[in-house]
């Protein structure tokens, strides 16, 4: 299974993860993004919470700090560089 | 006392020491090298003597907040590899339950001196001896585990039984007690020190075993006998993954067999209770009043036994060295054909004199049908009935 | 540990450091066993994180742990280390007994606000006084969560607990004030909102010789969040506030509540009143640490006739 991608910016080179069924539900990572382009959507997953997504036509407003993966507490979204994730589907 | 070379034995001689004196000796001998513990009359020389030589053969002796912070850097410091110990009187023992507990749970090795004195309560006459903490010894603490509890009668013996008392640890891997008191502790008699290469042959080391993957007791399904692994060392690859404080299998992992765990923290003692338990007997052979006595008072019964038998009262002396775990079977024997038993005790209940009886009246059967964490059955009590009443 | 959660199916490419945390490790992914908003799996995160960039050897940092929800963060830390299950308070004196049986161990201890203030306030005093060489991370969340809810020695005057259901009236104790009073050499607070920041004075505390006291101020989401009123901390400006029922709510009112030190030098007290001042409060590296202190007494002890 592949984890769906929030965004991918390709000329910097990085990808935004979301593993679906880890999330919670807390809308920490919501609070924490300092250029606000994620909210809440109206998706449920399986532990029935709702779901953030990228707002439309925000998705080059992302700048990879990371404030989201070190505030999220299911360690369910994240940034990957493209060579980390060349890296690990070498491995796997 | 002034000590060259090699600090942890003293060299060879008859010296004249006070009893707890005598015991810190015997811990050092042993291998002691951590004591942590709190002042408490009339346990005090033994913190007081331990602060000067702990140091001398590279240990450490620190005196802690509280008798709870005592137990407990007790019990880090043989997760940590080294042996332990820690002294006290009855006030301390009590606050010290809930720690001595949790390392029954987690099988880890330590000896405690209870230096009794007269209770309850925390005033009144404290340099005077009381055996009123044999209960709580025995169940020291919440929860089902079996204990080691030691008695010697002079300060000879309290040299000798704390070597004893640290190999029992380090072999059975469960709280060892060395049961003293306020005058024993205080009396000054004269202690015959063996050479040191005696005393290194009979102590057991803390050691780093083969098997990297057992870490706690369990019962070997071939044999049917209790197998106990050397205890972990923290900061090695000897160590489990998680200990939490609950039913675990010899993996340190959770199991759902909580009736399997309880039995094995007792039956690892009561299985191997022909090593452990030590007795001695006094003109026994034709006797037929039995006197059963561990302790101080043992001092006065020979004296009072050789002057019966002078005028023909045919009396022995049955001593208990080995208190807890009270040795069942031995005394069913001795107490055959006696015609009365008497257990002069430094007490009012009569702790000791309690197990007698019990043991006297096993006649008729008394079967446990035990359960740990669920409800008895109505079948399985009507099991049993049916088949008591054959 | 049974009941470790639904296990969904592994997905790839994984976060990059579930494989190194001890649930990772043992199952291959990791299902949260905190509530949704709690501020623990954020700690998780960030300690396996240190010990894996840092390259750390995990086995000469003992990890001891209190009684309390953070008990379970033993499934998200490194996989490697040692982990001891102390009693509810009495982790320090652990911690005192590892250090001076072996020196070359560094004891981390994880506690909590009720652990470390309530039951083991006697306990917290003598370490910071001896200032043994450790690490003590107090996960303050002003409630006692694992068992429902009640009342704290921290727990913030005016909110509501179960067992002071019409008001708590309390002062609340502090833990730096009492570790300066005590003389630890290392004293810091921060929250679970200044991630990078806590991972500055973790690696900090982890160089230093010493004891390091870092509190970190967590969210406890059911039962301290969805039970009282964002206008907690901001009482000077007399607003109502609404419940705080969601994690990201509660991360708001963390920040909004954090006055940082030098900020707090110009306000007065009415305006601090229910808020967290954060920064470092003292970092001493001159303090005479226990157990070089006692290697040499023995030094001296062994030499002397």
């Amino acid at each position: 299974m592949i984890i769906p991608k929030l965004l991918e910016n390709e000329e910097k080179k990085f990808t935004l993860f979301l593993n679906k069924d880890r999330c919670g539900g807390c809308q920490m990572c919501i609070s924490v993004c300092p250029t606000g382009i994620l909210e809440l959507s109206n998706e449920l997953n399986m532990r029935i919470a709702y779901i953030p997504r990228v707002k439309e036509g925000k998705a080059n407003y992302c700048t990879a700090c990371r404030r989201c993966e070190f505030g999220c507490p299911d360690w369910c979204i994240y940034v990957l560089n493209n060579e980390e994730i060349k890296n690990k589907k070498a491995k796997t | 006392m002034s000590i060259k070379n090699n600090k942890r034995y003293l060299p060879e001689g008859k010296y004249v020491m006070m009893g707890n004196v005598a015991m810190s000796e015997g811990a050092l001998a042993a291998g002691l090298n951590f004591f942590g513990g709190y002042p408490i009359t009339p346990s005090t020389e033994v913190i007081e003597h331990l602060t000067k030589r702990l140091p001398e053969v590279g240990g450490s002796c620190i005196q802690m907040e509280d008798e709870l912070a005592s137990i407990n850097a007790v019990i880090g410091a043989s997760l940590a590899g080294v042996k332990a110990m820690t002294a006290t009187s009855g006030p301390g023992l009590s606050l010290m339950v809930e720690t001595i507990s949790m390392a029954a749970n987690l099988e880890i090795p330590f000896v405690l001196c209870d230096v009794q004195r007269v209770g309850p309560g925390s005033h009144g006459p404290v340099t005077s001896p009381h055996h009123n903490d044999l209960g709580l010894i025995r169940f020291a603490g919440h929860g089902e585990f079996q204990v080691i509890a030691l008695a010697p009668m002079n300060c000879q013996e309290l040299f000798e039984l704390t070597i004893t008392a640290f190999n029992f640890a380090e072999t059975y891997r469960c709280p060892v007690f060395i049961i003293s008191d306020a005058y024993l502790g205080h009396l000054h008699e004269p202690v015959y020190i063996p050479p040191k290469e005696q005393i290194i042959k009979k102590v057991i080391k803390r050691e780093l075993p083969q098997d990297y993957t057992k870490f706690f007791s369990y019962k070997d399904d071939m044999t049917g006998q209790y197998v106990i692994p050397k205890t972990p060392i923290a900061g090695t690859e000897y160590f489990p993954p998680t200990s939490l404080h609950l039913p675990h299998n010899y993996a340190g992992l959770p199991t759902s067999n909580s009736l399997e765990f309880m039995e094995m923290l007792i039956e690892k003692i009561i299985s191997n209770i022909d090593k452990i338990s030590i007795t001695e007997e006094y003109r026994l052979e034709d006797a037929e009043i039995i006197i059963i006595a561990y302790g101080l008072p043992v001092r006065a019964c020979y004296r009072a036994v050789d002057i019966a038998r002078e005028q023909g009262i045919k009396v022995g002396i049955f001593r208990l060295v080995t208190v807890w775990p009270f040795p069942d079977k031995k005394v069913k024997e001795v107490i055959k054909n006696a015609k009365a038993i008497i257990v002069p005790e430094l007490n009012y209940t009569g702790f000791i004199a309690e197990q007698v009886e019990r043991v006297k009246k096993l006649e008729i059967p008394i079967v446990k049908i035990p359960k740990v964490g669920e409800f008895h059955h109505p079948e399985e009590i009507l099991n049993v009935i049916k088949e008591v009443s054959k | 540990m049974s009941g470790l959660g639904p296990r969904y199916p592994t997905e790839k490419p994984d976060h990059p450091y579930v494989q190194h945390s001890f649930g990772g490790f043992l199952f291959g992914s990791y299902n949260s066993l905190f509530c949704a908003g709690c501020g623990y799996g954020i700690i998780g995160h960030l300690f396996t994180r240190v010990f894996e960039d840092d390259k750390l050897d995990p086995l000469s940092f003992p990890l001891i742990i209190g009684i309390g929800c953070y008990t379970q963060l033993v499934t998200l830390a490194h996989h490697n280390s040692q982990k001891i299950f102390a009693l509810h308070g009495r982790a320090p004196a652990i911690a005192t007994g590892i250090k001076l049986a072996n020196p070359k161990l560094k004891p981390i201890i994880f506690t909590g606000d009720g652990d470390s203030l309530g039951i083991g306030g006697n306990h917290f005093i003598h370490i910071c006084r001896r200032n043994v060489d450790c690490v003590i991370l107090i996960f303050n969340n002003s409630i006692y969560g694992m068992t429902g809810g009640q009342g704290a020695p921290t727990t913030l005057y005016g909110s509501k607990s179960t067992t002071s259901t019409y008001k708590t009236f309390e002062n609340r104790s502090d833990a730096v004030k009492l570790a300066l009073a005590a003389g630890a050499s290392y004293i810091a607070r921060i929250t679970v909102a200044h991630p990078r920041t806590l991972m500055k004075y973790f690696r900090k505390a982890l160089n230093h010789k010493g004891t390091s006291i870092i509190e970190v101020i967590t969210p406890c989401l059911t039962y301290f969040g969805s039970k009282n009123l964002d206008s907690l901390g901001a009482e000077y400006l007399g607003i109502q506030g609404s419940k705080m029922d969601t994690g990201g709510k509660m991360i708001d009112w963390i920040k909004r509540n954090c006055v940082r030190k030098n900020q707090a030098r110009f306000m007065d007290d009415e305006e601090l009143f229910n808020r967290y001042i954060i920064g470092e409060f003292r970092y001493d590296a001159s303090k005479p640490e226990y157990s070089e202190e006692y290697a040499k007494i023995q030094k001296r002890s062994m030499e002397e006739d």
